[in-house]
Formats: C-alpha cells, sequence, structure tokens
C-alpha cells in the first residue's frame, strides 16, 4: 500500500515538475536555495498528499503547495544579498538585445511576490475564481489587481523598450 | 526606437517552455527528498524548542536530586524547589508550543491563511525564546547568590535584609535583565527579522486585496 502511494505520487511529481521549476524559478535565485525549495516542496507535498482526495486537480493541488513553501520560505541572510546583485546586473542588461520573453521574466522577477503569484496562475490559464480561493482573497479583487499588474507589465515593457 | 509588442500570454508559454519544462526528475530523488528533513522556519524553530525542552528536562532532573539530597536543609528546599517550580512552568510551555507547531501548519489551505498562521506559530515560538532568555539567566544569578549564601550559613532573609547583597542583586537586574532582552532580541532580529518582516509585507499586500 505505501509502495503504490510512493509510486503514485512519484508519477504525479514527474508528470508535473514543470509546475515546481517554474516557482521555484520565480522566486529564488540562488542556487543552494533553489535546490533547498525544492527539496521543502517534495517534502511538503509528500506529508500532505496522503489527505489529497482529488477535490481539485493534482496539478493544481501541487501549485497551490509550491507557492505557500516558496512564500514561506526562509532564503538565507547571505545568499540574499547575492540574490539583490544578481538582479542588478540582470536589470542593466540591455533590453534591446533580449527576446519579449526574456524580458518578461525579467519583469515578473521585479513586481512583488503577491503580484507575482496573481499574474503567474492568471498567464497559466487560471480562472479569477481559483485564484482568489488559492489565495485566499476575494474574486473581484483579483479582476481588478490583475488588470493592473498586466497593465503594468505591458507599460514597463513599452518603456524599456523604447526607452 | 523598438515597435516590439508584448503578448503576455504567449511570450509566458514560450518562457515556461524554454525555463520551466525539463522533465528529468528521477524516483530516487523525489525518495530522498522525502525522506529528508524539513528545512522549513518551523522545522529549525521545532529543533531549537526540542533543544532546550531537553535542557530544562535535565535542569528539572537535577533540582529534583538536589532537593532529594537536602531534605533536611528546608531553606535550600525553597530555593530550589521555587526554581524547579519555575522550570516545570517553562517546561510546560515548551512543550505545548512544540505541539502547535507539529500540527499548526496546512500547507494545503489558501495562500494568506498559510502565511499567517506561519508568522503566528513562529513569532510565539521566538517569543517563548526571548522569555526563556530574559528568564533563566537573571533567575539562575539569583539562585546561586541565595545558595551559595546559604551554604556559608546565611538565612534567605538575612541574605535579602543585608544592603550590600542586596544592591548586588538590585544592580545585576538592572544590568543584566536589559542586557539580556537585548541580546535576545538583536539574535533573534539577526536570524528571522527580514524573513519576518517579508512576511509580514505578503500578508498584507495579500490582504488589501481583500
Amino acid at each position: 500500500m505505501s509502495n503504490q502511494l510512493n509510486n503514485e505520487y512519484v508519477g504525479l511529481i514527474q508528470e508535473n515538475e514543470g509546475i515546481i521549476h517554474k516557482v521555484i524559478g520565480l522566486y529564488v535565485d540562488d542556487k543552494e536555495d533553489r535546490k533547498d525549495l525544492f527539496q521543502e516542496i517534495l517534502l511538503q507535498a509528500w506529508k500532505s498528499y496522503k489527505n489529497f482526495k482529488g477535490q481539485s486537480k493534482f496539478s493544481t493541488w501541487l501549485y497551490k503547495v509550491a507557492l505557500n513553501t516558496a512564500l514561506t520560505f526562509h532564503k538565507k541572510e547571505s545568499r540574499q544579498k547575492e540574490l539583490v546583485n544578481q538582479e542588478s546586473v540582470q536589470t542593466t542588461t540591455h533590453h534591446e538585445q533580449r527576446e519579449n520573453h526574456e524580458m518578461l521574466y525579467t519583469l515578473i522577477k521585479q513586481i512583488n511576490e503577491v503580484d507575482r503569484m496573481l499574474i503567474t496562475l492568471h498567464l497559466d490559464g487560471y480562472k479569477n475564481t481559483e485564484i482568489a480561493d488559492i489565495a485566499g482573497v476575494t474574486t473581484n479583487h483579483v479582476n481588478v489587481k490583475i488588470d493592473r499588474i498586466k497593465s503594468k507589465l505591458i507599460a514597463d515593457f513599452k518603456n524599456e523598450t523604447n526607452g | 526606437m523598438d515597435n516590439r509588442e508584448l503578448d503576455l500570454f504567449k511570450d509566458w508559454q514560450k518562457l515556461a517552455s524554454e525555463k520551466f519544462s525539463s522533465n528529468n526528475i528521477q524516483k530516487q530523488e523525489i525518495m530522498d527528498a522525502i525522506h529528508k528533513d524539513s528545512n522549513s522556519t518551523i522545522s529549525t524553530l521545532k529543533k531549537s524548542l526540542k533543544i532546550k525542552i531537553m535542557w530544562v528536562t535535565a535542569f528539572i532532573t537535577l533540582f529534583s536530586t538536589w532537593m532529594l539530597f537536602s531534605l533536611d536543609r528546608p531553606e535550600l528546599l525553597l530555593i530550589v524547589g521555587a526554581m524547579n517550580a519555575s522550570y516545570f512552568i517553562a517546561l510546560l510551555l515548551l512543550v505545548s508550543q512544540y505541539k502547535k507547531m507539529d500540527s499548526g501548519l496546512d500547507i494545503t489551505s489558501n495562500t494568506l491563511a498559510t502565511m499567517k498562521k506561519n508568522l503566528n506559530l513562529i513569532s510565539n515560538a521566538l517569543k517563548i525564546e526571548h522569555t526563556w532568555g530574559l528568564f533563566t539567566l537573571p533567575s539562575a544569578l539569583i539562585v546561586g547568590i541565595l545558595v551559595s549564601r546559604h551554604y556559608n550559613g546565611y538565612t534567605i532573609m538575612e541574605t535579602f535584609s543585608d544592603p550590600s547583597y542586596l544592591l548586588k542583586i538590585i544592580i545585576m537586574m538592572v544590568i543584566i535583565l536589559p542586557l539580556a532582552f537585548i541580546t535576545t532580541n538583536k539574535m533573534n532580529k539577526s536570524a528571522f527579522g527580514k524573513y519576518i518582516d517579508k512576511l509580514k509585507e505578503n500578508i498584507t499586500r495579500m490582504e488589501l486585496i481583500q
């Protein structure tokens, strides 16, 4: 039974590992922190998996667990400085030479962690009701917030490419 | 001048397929991860609480043994007994907090609730650590003075009515209490300050969407 549960979990993780890489890539830059967060997401998901009864899709459930783990993850102090340095290098790169999706990545990583969560769920095709449910906020406000984040991303993109 | 347009969904798809779509995680990697110890903040604080619980238990055992061998010295029994009782209360608090931390966090609830619960558990654990630091050092010093005076033949009343010892205790309190307060505060702040600030900031941002 336990072996069956293990295999089932491993299979589901392998099918959905992109979600974990996405959350880690969006929230952590340091190599060691990435490794730690990766392990932590797998562990937290495993601990809760026994109670996963399929009320939602596994991918949605894993996305929520990964986001919750990332948003409560304690980055190491010294590594946070490295992160700042890395980000400042990224922002000073010539945007004209970079492709749209690479610039989008940089722009999304520059917005605050909560907005980052809302916009990535939105761009991954989650409905506003689902986003509100995952985040624990009201749907109406999610609509307004996401529109604002999208406008900001587009405006920032224009500034970077035209400025 | 660059007139490129950003197509959010299309560019996001491209980003996701390029950067996040690797599918090479091995079964062994997953199995290793789920058998390792958690490195979450709550787990770190839990480990630290566990060590304190072990220390307090050791002190209680030590004090109880001391009391057993001091049954003929009522004064000493009183001093050590009071210290033992306060350590016992501390033990109950630590154990109850440890249990709360064990079952407190549901990572599958919504993000706002998870962050709030996380903040709450961590703040409580740090408060206990703070109180612990504030309580143990001064009380150990006072008990140390009283016990050493007791073995020199002075009663508690005599020690407290001796202005020089009373002054010593007061000066110790005046210096050590704020020092212990500042030190424990600083230690907690340097270890968890930025993390807690970030957590609070994210909670506030999320609540503003409500």
